[in-house]
């Protein structure tokens, strides 16, 4: 397979503690364009890899702001200028009757919130994936289950065909494997 | 000092003794196993009975809608009868689910995932029956979009502080969080599913549920500190569903219902009934499905304590009505008050009382916690004496307001035995669906905290 076909250059363990070795030895060797894939969360991964989600509190933090506001906005335009009635102690001006919107102006900000929350999952790791090279990985329908798999992927600057290889099987994996692109 | 940190290790995680010899995939196996394997006799007749039951259900709305609530026995000074009993019932059920998935996660209580997908599922079936009420209940359907804000020629808008538009928004939007909450939590285990998949068409079926999940250390990242998030976010947000119900009744004028003590006593009460139909269920499916390996005694057991706790939370709360009565000493709570213990309807103050207060003091012992047929009939007893809580706050709370002249009690109707009954087919349908099609453990998770504890 060449190059231009790849996706990356696959190494397969059956222990998430062989994984987080190989990944430490992996990085260490100088590659930086990696992905892990394993069946759950393995500790001390994200801190190899370097995944970065602080993003995600600033959207959230914005998202929630914006839901507060929002029903505010929705409340007071609603009662006081766009059909104003003025009785049964809702007085017009003044924002009168603030404190009784606020349990709508709460559940806006939760409902954004969570919002933002999921709408940021799908958007950073790419879901919806209707195809994704990694299934092209042999035995890749167990990594849901029992499969932990690192990729070096064809991208890195470091990435060679054969001296690649050689080094994954260093690390005395299950299997090493080409992942078509 | 050394007691005390055995005490605090023994709660945070099972017995090592109970889980263990689970190796990487038998989660996996075993939770999905079910799925694979041909329907059991036992789904199909639990099928069919709630399918009859949700037929009922369909018929009674039907009937409810077109000729009109009065088919139900409400009138004045019962305005409020079984439509918003039902309501403030099964939102209760849903607030186990919420609580478990949410609150024990913030609190990092690892037995919570044993329970948390199925209870999680029961929340949105029990708020999908909840919603439904309120909107029968208000007496035309049809118009149930008045309720939004949207542009109309006449230029009204909904009534910002209304209880009803409150309630609007505080279900909708606790339906819509808790779906969320489920679903990604789901992802993982759909992907699993996916690749266990022998045909092309539950392949492609569970390939499009699974969002295309691939299992990446960045995906595991991102969803498990939206989990973290969104709990943070649930954890208030379950708590004010339960209040602003409460705060619907508290704001009133009646003198049944004018108590501060409402909103968490709402909160305790829906924890209770939610965590008893959470044994129920956790007993039936450990049995049918041979999974007591994954939901151990351990956390049966836990559950039975949390029935325990938040039922004496119920209890002071009725001790505390009683006793706000009394001290206040307005003569319209007096009559409130005695009116439940001692008027017409007292046989069902005090059956509340009994399957509330009294019948729970029995899981103070282990060998109750351990024998299942028995604590199963004390949660079916507490669901049944949590309606009544409902039934004596609202209809027979309703019943003596400030007019002694115009008190007159509530006295169902078939209509109301229907509604009272049937409901539990559409929750009983899309039950019976869930654990037939859906994982109804999260796979991923128990076994991610398999390996941690080291069963391997």
């Amino acid at each position: 397979m060449s190059k231009g076909t790849l996706f990356g250059m696959s190494a397969e363990f059956n222990d998430p503690h062989d994984l987080l070795e190989a990944a430490q030895k992996v990085k260490e060797a100088g590659y930086s364009d990696i992905k892990v894939y394993s069946p759950f969360a393995v500790h001390g991964i994200d801190e190899i890899v370097g995944t970065d989600s602080t993003a995600m509190n600033w959207t959230l933090v914005i998202a929630m702001t914006v839901g507060v506001l929002g029903a505010f906005f929705l409340q007071w335009w609603t009662t006081e200028v766009h059909y104003a009635i003025n009785v049964g102690g809702r007085p017009i001006t003044d924002y009168g009757s603030w404190p009784a919107w606020t349990l709508i102006m709460f559940e806006a900000a939760i409902l954004f919130g969570a919002l933002s929350l999921v709408g940021y999952l799908f958007v950073s790791t790419n879901l919806p994936t209707p195809y994704h090279p990694i299934f092209n990985a042999p035995n890749a329908e167990n990594i849901s289950t029992d499969a932990f798999v690192i990729c070096i992927l064809v991208t890195d600057e470091k990435f060679h065909m054969r001296e690649t290889r050689e080094f994954l099987l260093d690390l005395e994996p299950i299997r090493v494997s080409e992942v078509a692109s | 000092m050394a007691t005390q940190n055995a005490t605090a290790g023994a709660v945070n995680q099972p017995q090592e003794s109970e889980r263990q010899h689970l190796p990487l995939g038998s989660v996996a196996r075993d939770v999905s196993a079910p799925i694979f394997s041909s329907t059991p006799l036992w789904w199909w007749i639990g099928f069919f009975i709630s399918g009859g039951l949700l037929a009922v259900f369909t018929v009674t709305l039907g009937a409810i809608s077109v000729i009109g609530v009065g088919l139900w026995d409400i009138n004045n000074p019962v305005v409020w009868g079984v439509g918003i009993i039902n309501l403030i019932f099964w939102i209760g059920i849903g607030h186990a689910g919420t609580f478990i998935s949410a609150v024990l996660l913030l609190l990092r209580q690892k037995w919570r995932s044993a329970f948390s997908r199925f209870a999680e599922g029961m929340t949105l079936m029990a708020v999908a029956v909840a919603g439904l009420m309120p909107i029968f209940h208000a007496g035309r359907p049809w118009f149930v979009y008045w309720l939004l804000p949207y542009p109309n020629t006449l230029g009204l808008n909904p009534q910002w502080t209304s209880a009803l538009v409150w309630d609007v928004v505080a279900i909708s939007t606790y339906g819509l969080v808790s779906l969320l909450f489920w679903y990604i939590d789901l992802l993982p285990d759909f992907a699993i599913m996916r690749d266990k998949s022998q045909t092309k068409f539950a392949k492609v079926t569970y390939g499009i549920l699974s969002f295309g999940w691939r299992g990446e250390s960045k995906q595991w990242h991102m969803l498990h500190k939206v989990s973290y998030l969104l709990a943070a976010l649930a954890t208030p947000l379950v708590i004010s569903v339960h209040s602003i119900v409460g705060l619907d009744f508290a704001m009133g004028n009646l003198p049944a219902w004018h108590h501060t003590i409402f909103p968490p006593y709402f909160v305790a009460g829906a924890v209770f009934s939610g965590f008893s139909m959470v044994i129920i269920v956790a007993i039936a499916l450990r049995n049918q499905f041979g999974w007591q390996h994954l939901i151990t005694q351990r956390h049966i057991d836990f559950a039975a304590k949390f029935v325990l706790g938040t039922g004496m939370l119920v209890g002071y709360g009725y001790l505390i009505e009683a006793f706000g009565a009394w001290y206040a000493g307005h003569p319209g709570e007096i009559i409130a008050t005695n009116g439940r213990m001692f008027g017409p309807t007292a046989p069902l103050y005090w059956a509340m009382i009994f399957f509330n207060v009294g019948a729970i003091q029995l899981l103070w012992f282990k060998s109750v916690r351990e024998n299942h047929a028995l604590l199963i009939a004390i949660c079916i007893g507490v669901l049944i004496g949590m309606w009544l809580e409902r039934y004596v706050i609202i209809a027979v709370g309703l019943n003596y307001g400030h007019m002694v002249a115009m008190q007159e009690a509530w006295i169902p109707t078939v209509f109301d035995w229907l509604t009272i009954i049937s409901p539990f087919g559409l929750f009983g349908t899309l039950f019976f669906l869930f654990i037939r099609f859906f994982p109804a453990l999260p796979m991923f998770e128990v076994q991610e905290i398999g390996y941690e504890e080291g069963w391997r």
